[in-house]
Parts: structure tokens; C-alpha cells; sequence
């Protein structure tokens, strides 16, 4: 499947199952998936977070299989910020500070893992996502899902403790923005 | 138009203004069309930049499913009140927010998005623009904007009109300027030529201004004005020197005018001096000449022997060729002066080439030359000439012809050239036989005074004038004289004379009396006059005026010589005393005398005369022989004039015609000298010598005279007879009975009064009859005359 194709199908995926179909966590996964592949672009990162100049940008999943599959699916297709996309999936207790430049907790990984890796993140440039009715303090982005609507948090305070600098855009759409 | 831009001033401000109206105008318009172009394009542009940006703003929303977000994105445009609509669609074109003013259709939001671009309709501009995210499209948005061309068209025409309107005020502002810079200058110059053309003032200058034309202009202007100052001061100078001269020529042609007047005066004077004094030169002479021909006028009828005779006829003959001379002069006077005049009347051209051979017809006969003449009878007997101008131009002729011919003849001939018009042509030749003239010298002839040592002053001799006066009389005639000559052979001297026809029965009669010649005739059959007393019985006394002794005493002689008593009186004053004594019948009077002159004694005497009766007989005798010299005298109520030198024969006319003597019934018991042998002599011996006074060379050339006439008259009968003319048989008869009883030719005499009276009853047998003894006669009495001639 080619990029185009594979594009047209994902925001597809994402925009019209929103009221065809209210729920159905497949669909919410793969919008997630689809979402974290489009926050990079709202998403600044210092010159540090990047060894090479065509270093690939490393998104790392905590759990949520479905959703690393989905990114897996993605990856192969198309780039981030100009950078090929790889899809890290963290093992159990693996740490997440060295190669990652996004870290996706899945919900299914529990509190204490996302608390950990966000932990273990915090001061460094990489963007934390949580999904959790409950995010850890330090996570900068957590999904929320409003009226059958995977919508999503940001903290700004998180951000800016691991040198991350978001666009106005994105906390526009986000459900709420806070300083924390 | 043409009006508002009389002046200068308003027609550069009027191209000042409508430059700048042009300019701003066609740039305005340019401006205009070029920014609505580019308003245009900015507009289009300005919202396809807004249209990426609120895409931009509204990517997010879009890629995280925000509809609400973008909604809220697109509402901000509410804020730009000039957007239409906005819409927001999703990568699948589906509308995913939209906006729309409230004044706007909804149908304006398009339900799915078109391809990025542009569009503009009407007032409206559209655009779709394409929303991007890190190079992946995720949706496109719509704007729809007002263009707002009308509000865009009325600001900038607004300010256009503004512009223009400060750019006029710009202009009027520059144009003043440009007035005090330009057009001050040529007004002001303009109104100063206009005062130097009303005023002549011409020392004004136009003030420079600027270095410019302009101030060229005004220099230029000044030059001329300068220019014009100085020639005008010249022009006035040269004026007044015009004038000056003017009056110093008008000084000089009036001093000019009056000289000439005053010379004209002198001239004037000069040339009444001269006829003054010509007048008194022929005054002067002829009173001593009078004296002198009267005397010897009377010393002839005395009794001379030979010698005495012949002196007496050579001093006659040098005082009548005095006279002649001194008649010659003031013809040629009168000639030169323009007041010589011919005075035609009717006369007879026979008679009057009969007078003239009568008068020379002695001299011709003494030189022994054959003097005859012919008149052609075609001529008309009565024709208009003046005959006393014409006998003298005759005259002259043939006193020459005779005086330069040794032997032969001289001939007189007068012939008809031709008639034409009323008017004979008539050509009178004297020819003669005399020594000629060369051919060159023909022509000096005429010439006045032509006698200086040359063969011309030899032939002519005297004042060389006459035929000079004879060709200008000629002339004045209306004819010509020439001559042709051939030396040693002959001259013949023409006269050609246009003769106007007049009636014969206008001729004068012609007296028997007058044309016998010389003073022994006059005389034959005169009395001796009585005594002072018997002739106051008588009624015959006579009274001789003249201040000039010698004058009286030739008068006095001649008055006695004709049988009458007479007295004398010195000047006019005197004879009036003595004619009113009342013994006076007949009163001769010189004209010019001291005291009282003739004119005024007749005066005197015509208004002491009772009224109408003019019993006195006043006769002037005047030396002047000037014209108007006898209507002096009629005027003055005389009732005839005789010229001095007085000529015995004209005299007796007088004196016969006014105071005849009673019938002479004792004449011829006068002098009786010697019995003539024969008692049947053809001539009475006894009136013969009356008429001689005894001189038998009187007698011959009496009788020589009385023959040459009668031959003329005898030829005249022939002619007459030969042509059965009553009237001229008459008149020729009449002549030699009268000639015949003259001398005493009484037989001859009868026998012509006998033809006469039968010529009168036209009784052509007793004419014939009378013809034999009239014939009979005339032989008798040539012979007679034959004999005497012979016995000389």
C-alpha cells in the first residue's frame, strides 16, 4: 500500500468514524496511532534530541500493540519532520530516555510503567504520551476519549521542563491546556 | 473664446492650467487604471495569504478533527468586515467549517472546494487554497472577499478631483508668478507702446526685468524707441529745414515773379515804345515827305523844259521809293509784331492786275520793256481778298521784274487752277525776261533784310524786305509764292491765292477818274479858283488845318490846283473859330495837332451843328497809317480820311465826291499853249493842254497812259463784242468814252456813248454800227499818239 493510499485511509479513519461509529476501540486506536504521528508537527525539538542530521525520529510504544502495529503500518510509509519514522516498542522496564523522541504509554501498561517512563523522560527532549484517565505528572500529552471523540490533554509545564516547545495550533485543538 | 484670451496673462495661465489639467488627468487615469489593477491583485493576493493563514491557524484542526476549533477559526474573519464567506473542507472535500456574513447567501459557500486559485467575479474575489502539513494536504479553505471597487473608484477619484483641484490652485499660483516673470514684462511693454503711439512720446523706456527674451525683447524694444526718438527729431529737423527752405523758395519765386512782372512791364513798355514809335516815325516821315511829294506833285503841273522835267520825275520817283520803303518797314514791323492784318472784301482780280500794270505801265514803257497782262475769264469777276495787301504784293513784284529786266517783257497773268468748295484757285505769275537768279540763292529771297553785297540785294535793292512782306502776306492769305529762275534768262515769281467767290453786284464801282495816273490829268479840266468870296457865295470854301506850315502850304496848293478857294488854320482850336464864322463848307484837318487836335474839332464841330444836320463836310488827313486809324475818324464824326503824303488824284476824288463844283461850262478856255495843226485831230487840242499845262512831255506821257488803258479797254470791248455781252460792252465803252473825254478825244468819246446807249437798248445792229466808227476813232487817235511819241 502506498502512501497516498495509506494516508487517505488513516484520516479517514480518523475523521469519519467520529459519529459513524461512536465506539469501537480499534477505530480509537488507530486514531491514536494517527495522532502521534501527527504531534511531531506541532512539536519542537532542541538540536540535542538528535545525534545525526538524518537521525530517525523514534517513536517509542509502551504497550498498545494495536496502536505500534498501526505506526509500524505507518512508518513504512511516511516521515516525521523530514525524518524517517521507526517504531520502538518498549519492553517491559526498558528505559526510554536514550533513543526515543516520543513515548507512547499505553493505557494497558498501568500507572506505574507510565509514571516510570514519564519519570524517566522528564527533563529530557522527548514528548510523553499517556493515555490514562489519570496521567503522571510530567506527561505532556494524555488522550482523552469525549463523547465517543479521542480528543487529548496537554501540559505545558511538562513540555517546557523537557525542552519541548508546542505550537499554538495544537493547544488549540487540545481539550485542555495546562501549565502543570 | 478668442475673447477670454486677448491677453497674454490669461492665455498663459489658461495654458498653464490646462497643461497641468492635462497632465493630472491622463496620469490620474493611468494612476487610476494601474491601481485598480493592482488593488485588484493585492486584494486577490491579500486573501490568498490570509486564506493560508487562517488555513495554517486552521491545519491543526483539521488533522485533530476539531471542527469546533476551525469554526472558530473562520469566525475570527467576522472581524474583516469585507469577508464574504469562509469555508473549511477536508482532505475529502467535505465542508468542515464554515463562516458567511450575515448579509450573504448561503448558496455563496460552495459545498465543495474547487481547485486552489483565484477567482474574481464582479465586486467579488474567491479563493481556494490548499492546507498543508508537513507536506501532506490535509484540506483546503474558501474566502470570498468584497472587492469593493465602487467605494475603491469614488475614493480615488476623489482624490483625483483633489489633486487636480490643489494642482489648479498649484497652477494659478505658478501662473502669477509667471506673470510677475513673463506676462508683467510684456503688459507693462505693451501698454507703454500703446502710449507711445497715443501720446508721441517717444523718450519713454521700457524697464528691464530679467535677463531672459523677455528682457532681449524690452532692450529691443528700447533700441527701437531710441531709433524712433532720433529719426523723429530728425524728421522734425528736417521738417522745419523743408520749411525754412520752402519760405526762402516762396521769397524767391515771389522776388522772381515780381522781376518778371516788372520786366514783363518794361517789355511791355519797351513794345509800346516801339509801336509809339513807329507810329511817330511814320508820322514824322510822311509829314516831310508830304511836303516834298506834294510839291513836286505841284511843280509838275508848272511849266519845266526837258532837263528840269526829267530831274523833277528822278526826285519824285526817290521820294515814292522812300515812301515805299518806309511803308515796307512798318509792314515788316507790324509783320514781326503779329498785328499786320489782311482785310478781305469783295474786288475784282482784273481790276486790280489792271491797276497795278497802270501804275507801272510808265516805268515799263520808259525802259522800252513790253508790260502786259492776262486774266483768265473763268475767274469769278467779284472774289474776297484783300486788295490792297494783294496790289502791294504785286507791286513789289513787278516793280522788281521791271527794275531788273534790260529787254523783252514782263507779263502779269492770272489764271483759274481750279474751283472747289466756293473758292477759286487762283495763280497770279509775274514773269520776265530779266537777268535771273541762280537756283541756289531762290530760296535767301524771302529771307528779311537779305542784302548784304549779294546779287539777291542787287535784284531786290532797298530794304530787301518786299518780297519777304510779300510772302508773309502771301501766307496770311492763305496761299504761297514761289519762285523759278534761270540765270540770264528769266524769272517767274508765282502767287497762289485761294479766292473765296463773292456777288458781283458787291464791287465797288470803279471811278473812271481814279484810274488815271499822275497830276496833269487831274487837273487838265480844273477851273482857276475864285476869290475867297465868290467861293463863300459859291458854298465852296475850303479849310486847310495843319499845325505843320509846309503841310498847309502843300494842301493849300493842291486845294487851289483843283480849282477851289480855300483858307488856313494852324491847329484845331483856330479852325473852330473861323469855320464858326459859317463860310466854311468843307474842312480838311490833320489829325494830330497841339492845342486841339482832329479828332476834337470835328467833335467840337459835330455838337455845335444843329442836330441831324451834318452840314459840313470834315475830311481828316492823317500820316498814320496804322490800322484803325479810319474808324478814329468816322467816330469822331468825320465823314472821309485821305493818307498823307496826299496824291493830287485822291484828293479831286475827295473833293469831287463831296464838294463837286458847279458844272465847269468855261472849262477848257484855260490854258490854251498852241493850236494843234490838224482841225480833225482825233484829240481836242485845247483840253489837251489844259491837261499838259503846255509840257509836251506831260502830254506824251499823258497820252502814253491814256493808250495803254485804252488798249486794255479796247480788248475788253473785242472780247465783249466777240461774246455778245450787253454788260461788258457797256462797261468797256463807258471806260474809253470816259478816257477819251479826259483828254479831248471827243470823236472817239461820241462814238463809244453812242455804243454805250445802244448796248444799254441791247440793239446788237446798231452796236455793230457804232463798233466801225468807234474803230475808226481808235485808229485816228494811235496814230496821233504814234506822232507825238515820234515827235519826242
Amino acid at each position: 500500500m502506498d502512501f497516498r493510499r495509506a494516508l487517505t485511509l488513516v484520516v479517514a479513519c480518523a475523521a469519519w468514524p467520529v459519529h459513524a461509529e461512536p465506539s469501537g476501540v480499534a477505530l480509537q486506536q488507530r486514531i491514536k496511532a494517527a495522532f502521534l504521528t501527527k504531534f511531531p508537527a506541532y512539536v519542537e525539538w532542541p538540536s540535542s534530541a538528535f545525534r545525526q542530521p538524518q537521525a530517525p525520529f523514534v517513536i517509542g510504544v509502551a504497550g498498545a500493540e494495536p496502536v505500534a502495529r498501526e505506526l509500524e503500518q505507518a512508518a513504512a510509509a511516511r516521515t516525521v519532520n523530514g525524518r524517517p519514522l521507526r517504531v520502538h516498542r518498549l519492553a517491559a522496564g526498558e528505559p526510554a530516555d536514550d533513543c526515543c523522541h516520543v513515548i507512547f504509554v499505553g493505557s494497558d501498561s498501568g500507572p506505574e510503567r507510565a509514571a516510570e517512563l514519564v519519570a524517566q523522560a522528564r527533563g529530557k527532549p522527548i514528548l510523553t504520551v499517556t493515555d490514562t484517565q489519570d496521567p503522571p505528572a510530567g506527561s505532556v500529552i494524555n488522550f482523552r476519549v469525549q463523547d465517543d471523540r479521542v480528543r487529548f490533554d496537554i501540559s505545558r509545564g511538562a513540555a517546557e521542563r523537557n525542552q519541548l516547545q508546542l505550537r499554538s495550533q495544537l493547544l488549540a485543538v487540545a481539550r485542555e491546556a495546562s501549565d502543570r | 473664446m478668442k475673447r477670454i484670451f486677448r491677453s497674454v496673462r490669461r492665455k498663459l495661465f489658461a495654458a498653464v492650467l490646462l497643461t497641468s489639467l492635462l497632465a493630472l488627468v491622463i496620469c490620474g487615469a493611468g494612476l487610476f487604471v494601474y491601481d485598480l489593477q493592482a488593488y485588484r491583485d493585492k486584494s486577490a493576493n491579500d486573501l490568498a495569504v490570509e486564506a493560508d493563514l487562517v488555513g495554517y491557524e486552521t491545519a491543526a484542526a483539521l488533522q485533530f478533527d476539531d471542527p469546533a476549533s476551525a469554526a472558530q477559526n473562520v469566525a475570527f474573519l467576522k472581524a474583516r468586515s469585507n469577508v464574504r464567506a469562509a469555508a473549511v473542507y477536508t482532505a475529502h472535500g467535505s465542508l468542515f467549517a464554515s463562516y458567511r456574513r450575515s448579509d450573504v447567501d448561503r448558496a455563496e459557500v460552495p459545498a465543495a472546494p474547487s481547485r486552489a486559485g483565484v477567482a474574481i467575479h464582479g465586486d467579488t474575489v474567491a479563493v481556494f487554497h490548499d492546507i498543508t502539513v508537513d507536506g501532506e494536504h490535509v484540506g483546503s479553505i474558501y474566502l470570498a472577499e468584497d472587492l469593493r471597487m465602487f467605494n475603491r473608484v469614488w475614493t480615488y477619484a476623489a482624490i483625483v478631483l483633489l489633486m487636480i483641484l490643489v494642482a489648479l490652485l498649484g497652477a494659478a499660483a505658478f501662473s502669477a508668478w509667471l506673470q510677475h516673470g513673463i506676462t508683467r514684462p510684456i503688459v507693462d511693454m505693451a501698454s507703454l507702446a500703446r502710449d507711445v503711439v497715443e501720446k508721441r512720446d517717444y523718450s519713454v523706456r521700457a524697464r528691464r526685468r530679467t535677463d531672459d527674451e523677455i528682457g532681449t525683447l524690452a532692450d529691443a524694444f528700447n533700441e527701437m524707441l531710441s531709433q524712433i526718438e532720433r529719426r523723429t527729431e530728425a524728421l522734425v529737423s528736417s521738417n522745419a529745414e523743408i520749411q525754412r527752405l520752402n519760405k526762402d523758395l516762396e521769397r524767391r519765386v515771389m522776388e522772381r515773379t515780381a522781376q518778371l512782372e516788372e520786366s514783363n512791364l518794361q517789355l511791355k513798355t519797351a513794345s509800346q515804345a516801339k509801336s509809339t514809335f513807329l507810329s511817330m516815325m511814320s508820322h514824322e516821315i510822311r509829314t516831310p515827305m508830304n511836303g516834298v511829294l506834294g510839291m513836286l506833285e505841284l511843280l509838275s503841273l508848272s511849266k519845266l523844259d526837258m532837263q528840269q522835267r526829267t530831274t523833277l520825275n528822278i526826285v519824285r520817283d526817290s521820294g515814292r521809293s522812300l515812301l515805299r520803303i518806309i511803308d515796307d518797314i512798318l509792314d515788316f514791323s507790324k509783320i514781326e509784331a503779329g498785328k499786320l492784318e489782311v482785310a478781305p472784301e469783295v474786288a475784282s482780280i482784273q481790276e486790280l492786275i489792271g491797276r497795278v500794270v497802270a501804275i507801272y505801265s510808265g516805268n515799263a514803257s520808259s525802259k522800252a520793256l513790253t508790260l502786259s497782262s492776262h486774266c483768265d475769264p473763268r475767274i469769278s469777276p467779284a472774289v474776297m481778298v484783300d486788295p490792297l495787301r494783294l496790289q502791294q504784293i504785286l507791286n513789289n513784284l513787278v516793280s522788281n521784274a521791271i527794275k531788273f529786266t534790260r529787254e523783252g517783257s514782263v507779263e502779269i497773268r492770272a489764271e483759274l487752277v481750279e474751283r472747289r468748295e466756293g473758292s477759286d484757285l487762283v495763280r497770279i505769275t509775274v514773269t520776265d525776261t530779266g537777268i535771273g537768279i541762280a537756283r541756289e540763292k531762290s530760296a535767301a529771297l524771302f529771307e528779311p533784310f537779305q542784302q548784304g553785297g549779294s546779287e539777291v540785294a542787287r535784284i531786290f535793292g532797298g530794304t530787301g524786305l518786299g518780297l519777304s512782306i510779300g510772302k508773309r502776306l502771301a501766307g496770311m492769305m492763305g496761299g504761297e509764292i514761289t519762285v523759278t529762275s534761270e540765270l540770264g534768262r528769266g524769272t517767274t515769281v508765282t502767287v497762289l491765292l485761294p479766292l473765296p467767290i463773292a456777288d458781283p453786284a458787291l464791287l465797288p464801282r470803279a471811278d473812271a477818274h481814279a484810274r488815271s495816273e499822275g497830276a496833269a490829268a487831274t487837273v487838265a479840266a480844273r477851273r482857276a479858283p475864285p476869290s475867297a468870296d465868290d467861293a463863300c457865295a459859291e458854298g465852296t470854301l475850303v479849310l486847310v488845318v495843319d499845325d505843320h506850315a509846309v503841310n498847309r502850304l502843300v494842301l493849300r496848293r493842291q486845294v487851289t490846283a483843283l480849282g477851289y478857294a480855300c483858307e488856313e488854320a494852324e491847329d484845331g482850336r483856330e479852325a473852330l473859330e473861323k469855320w464858326r464864322s459859317g463860310r466854311f463848307s468843307l474842312l480838311i484837318t490833320d489829325c494830330n495837332m497841339p492845342v486841339m487836335d482832329g479828332y476834337e474839332l470835328a467833335r467840337a464841330i459835330r455838337s455845335a451843328e444843329p442836330e441831324g444836320a451834318r452840314s459840313t463836310i470834315i475830311i481828316a488827313c492823317t500820316a498814320n497809317a496804322l490800322k484803325g486809324e479810319a474808324e478814329n475818324c468816322f467816330a469822331a464824326g468825320m465823314n472821309d480820311y485821305i493818307a498823307k503824303p496826299v496824291q493830287l488824284r485822291r484828293l479831286a476824288e475827295k473833293l469831287d465826291k463831296w464838294l463837286p463844283l458847279p458844272a465847269q461850262a468855261d472849262a477848257g478856255t484855260g490854258t490854251v499853249q498852241d493850236a494843234c495843226a490838224a482841225g480833225d485831230a482825233p484829240f481836242d487840242r485845247a483840253v489837251l493842254d489844259q491837261a499838259s499845262g503846255g509840257d509836251a512831255d506831260l502830254e506824251r506821257e499823258m497820252l502814253a497812259q491814256f493808250r495803254r488803258f485804252n488798249d486794255d479797254d479796247v480788248q475788253r470791248l473785242a472780247r465783249a463784242l466777240e461774246l455778245r455781252s450787253l454788260e461788258d460792252v457797256v462797261s468797256a465803252a463807258h471806260r474809253i468814252k470816259g478816257a477819251g473825254r479826259t483828254l479831248g478825244a471827243e470823236a472817239l468819246a461820241a462814238a463809244c456813248e453812242r455804243m454805250e446807249a445802244a448796248a444799254r437798248d441791247g440793239d446788237w445792229d446798231a452796236i455793230a454800227a457804232c463798233r466801225e466808227a468807234v474803230e475808226a476813232q481808235l485808229v485816228q487817235v494811235g496814230r496821233y499818239i504814234d506822232a507825238a511819241m515820234a515827235k519826242a
